[in-house]
């Protein structure tokens, strides 16, 4: 049979032999297409970013609570060998909830905190441990008072998410992509975050609340994952090492 | 063919094929993942759970791709025939990555919350009215939907039993499905990303797509142009061509101006006319051969005899016939469709005529 009688019937259990020669070399461009192809795109993938987050390594903290401007954990000690990268942490629950409604009483309150540590960059979240002992009464704590810096009226330009995504929790937990999840998270109960920049060149992870401290978690929904300015009044709590907190109207916040 | 139906005929060629294909797909999510380990190290690494959701769903894409290219390859190149014959597998292969890929970022990004995961896909982001913020999700989650169809009546009980027709322009839904899974990714991971080599990717490979069927349509266009009527008749025949260019076993396509694609075959009884399309699944048997004496489709070779147009015992497929005759050393044929199954003499060529 010459080449040009050649025909091929997929049923009939036998190849000509150019349909098998194109046949061959189709499966050779495919497989390493494949080969290439996987590695290209994964190449080509964005910094997942510097969070870490170990949900197996449990540490168990002493410091004081307050439920607002957001469930902020003040760490005064560190049981057993555990290290913390931060004076301050913000607390959430497992899955997309937050933590506020689980220290609500006991603000100012010397504490005992169980959780899994999240830190990117040193702005630290901790996931609190599911049941009654993830916070539980202190009989003490080394230092009463709760410091609060005043840094004043602050523009700052960035990003709003769910600060366990963000931190390590999903990597990368940023963008649009993950705009779905940081609104599960925030619908929650997780108190949002500014990621992003002020006018001085203050840079971190801004804790979003109302100018009364209240939560704004709902009001902010629509901007999560934009790119935004917003300016209001910001706070330092904990010290240098604490936490930023920043107060907004949500009806001021702008997409850039 | 098959006379009854079972899950999978399976025979060589589609182990063969199935093979390269689950070993194509291994390869790419090893790479991807493996490189993804190897690239982005602590604290910079991605999560599992990032990486297979990112890997399956460029596979699944891809493996699109593939599918909408076989078609017009095989029309430009016959030798890629096989490609074709259980492209079938691959389309359910790519539902089924599809799937893996909706599964798992459902979970990852809408589980665990407030609401149920599938509500929550649905409504955690309603900005319909933005192209920035447009929620990309459910594009995908639309282009599933259809290839969930597609796999669902992809064998042939459902080709059968929806009619063929119907199956045909159901299946066609696929370039729904592309388009809508090209605008997930353009909304979604592209304005995320914004890699340069992710954007030439996209664009490049909806050019070869585009490029290839228009290739493909540009051919068939020609035939569609539609021939002349045969000088001297006073009836509806057209024109086919000299009956002595006409190789033993083979077609050539002709189409009435507006009419339906006619495959004028010449075989050992003569020259005759059947439809082009076969009844499986609209296969160009213009472009198939004469096989133990029947019309044979170059896709999933069904048969046809070419004098009556119908299948041989125990099928029961028939298509349409016409009505040919020669005069003067050309074919004419008839372009009316007498009714699927119907016997037509086969014309008669002089001898002397060259094959």
């Amino acid at each position: 049979m010459n080449a040009a009688d050649e025909f091929y019937i997929g049923w009939s259990g036998r190849t000509p032999a150019g349909y098998a020669r194109w046949s061959r070399l189709a499966a050779s461009v495919l497989i390493v297409s494949a080969l290439v192809g996987g590695l290209t795109l994964l190449g080509a993938q964005r910094d997942p970013g510097p969070g870490t987050w170990d949900p197996n390594a449990t540490v168990t903290l002493v410091g004081r609570v307050r439920a607002d401007p957001g469930p902020i954990l003040l760490i005064d000690a560190v049981e057993g060998d555990g290290r913390v990268p931060a004076r301050a942490a913000l607390l959430v629950s497992t899955g997309k909830f937050g933590a506020a409604g689980r220290v609500a009483n006991m603000t100012g309150d010397p504490v005992r905190v169980r959780g899994t540590l999240i830190n990117r960059g040193g702005f630290v979240v901790i996931e609190l441990v599911d049941g009654a002992e993830a916070v539980t009464a202190a009989s003490s704590a080394g230092n009463p008072e709760w410091p609060v810096e005043d840094l004043g009226i602050r523009t700052v330009r960035g990003e709003i998410v769910d600060p366990k995504c963000y931190s390590g929790a999903m990597k990368p937990g940023e963008g649009k992509v993950h705009r779905a999840c940081a609104v599960r998270c925030l619908s929650g109960g997780i108190t949002p975050v500014l990621v992003g920049r002020d006018e001085s060149g203050l840079v971190g992870g801004f804790v979003l609340a109302g100018p009364r401290g209240e939560a704004i978690n709902q009001r902010v929904l629509e901007f999560v994952a934009d790119p935004i300015v917003v300016a209001g009044r910001v706070e330092r709590h904990g010290g240098p090492d604490g936490v930023l907190v920043m107060r907004i109207d949500p009806a001021a916040i702008r997409r850039q | 063919m098959s006379a009854s139906y079972t899950g999978i005929g399976w025979n060589r060629q589609k182990r063969i094929y199935d093979a390269v294909m689950i070993a194509s797909i291994v390869i790419f999510l090893g790479a991807f993942y493996g490189l993804g380990r190897v690239l982005f190290r602590p604290p910079h690494d991605a999560t599992d759970e990032t990486l297979l959701i990112r890997g399956l769903g460029s596979c699944a894409i891809i493996m699109l791709h593939i599918v909408l290219w076989i078609g017009p390859l095989a029309r430009l190149q016959p030798r890629l025939a096989p490609l074709l014959y259980n492209r079938r597998h691959l389309g359910v292969g790519t539902f089924v990555l599809g799937l893996c890929h909706a599964a798992f970022a459902t979970v990852q990004f809408h589980g665990f919350g407030n609401v149920n995961p599938l509500v929550s896909l649905l409504t955690s982001n309603t900005q319909y009215g933005s192209l920035a913020r447009f929620p990309f999700e459910v594009l995908g989650l639309a282009a599933l939907l259809i290839l969930f169809l597609m796999a669902a009546t992809s064998h042939d009980f459902w080709n059968r039993n929806l009619t063929p027709r119907f199956w045909k322009s159901l299946h066609m839904c696929v370039y729904g499905a592309y388009a809508l899974l090209v605008a997930h990714v353009s909304l979604g991971t592209l304005q995320q990303e914004r890699s340069p080599l992710i954007l030439a990717t996209v664009g490049v490979s909806v050019a070869v797509t585009i490029g290839l069927h228009l290739a493909g349509a540009r051919r068939e266009a020609r035939t569609d142009r539609g021939s002349e009527p045969a000088a001297g008749d006073s009836g509806p025949w057209i024109d086919a061509g000299p009956a002595a260019d006409l190789p033993m076993d083979r077609a050539r396509i002709v189409c009435a101006r507006g009419g339906e694609r006619i495959a004028v075959f010449r075989h050992a009884g003569g020259v005759s006319a059947v439809s082009n399309v076969c009844r499986h699944q609209g296969g160009p048997l213009g472009e198939g051969k004469i096989v133990d004496g029947c019309v044979t489709c170059p896709w999933h070779g069904w048969q046809y005899r070419p004098g009556d147009g119908c299948s041989p015992p125990p099928f029961k497929e028939r298509v349409e016939t016409y009505r040919v005759r020669i005069v003067a050393g050309r074919v004419r044929v008839n372009p009316t469709a007498l009714a699927p199954g119907t016997p037509v003499e086969p014309a008669v060529i002089e001898e002397g005529a060259r094959v």
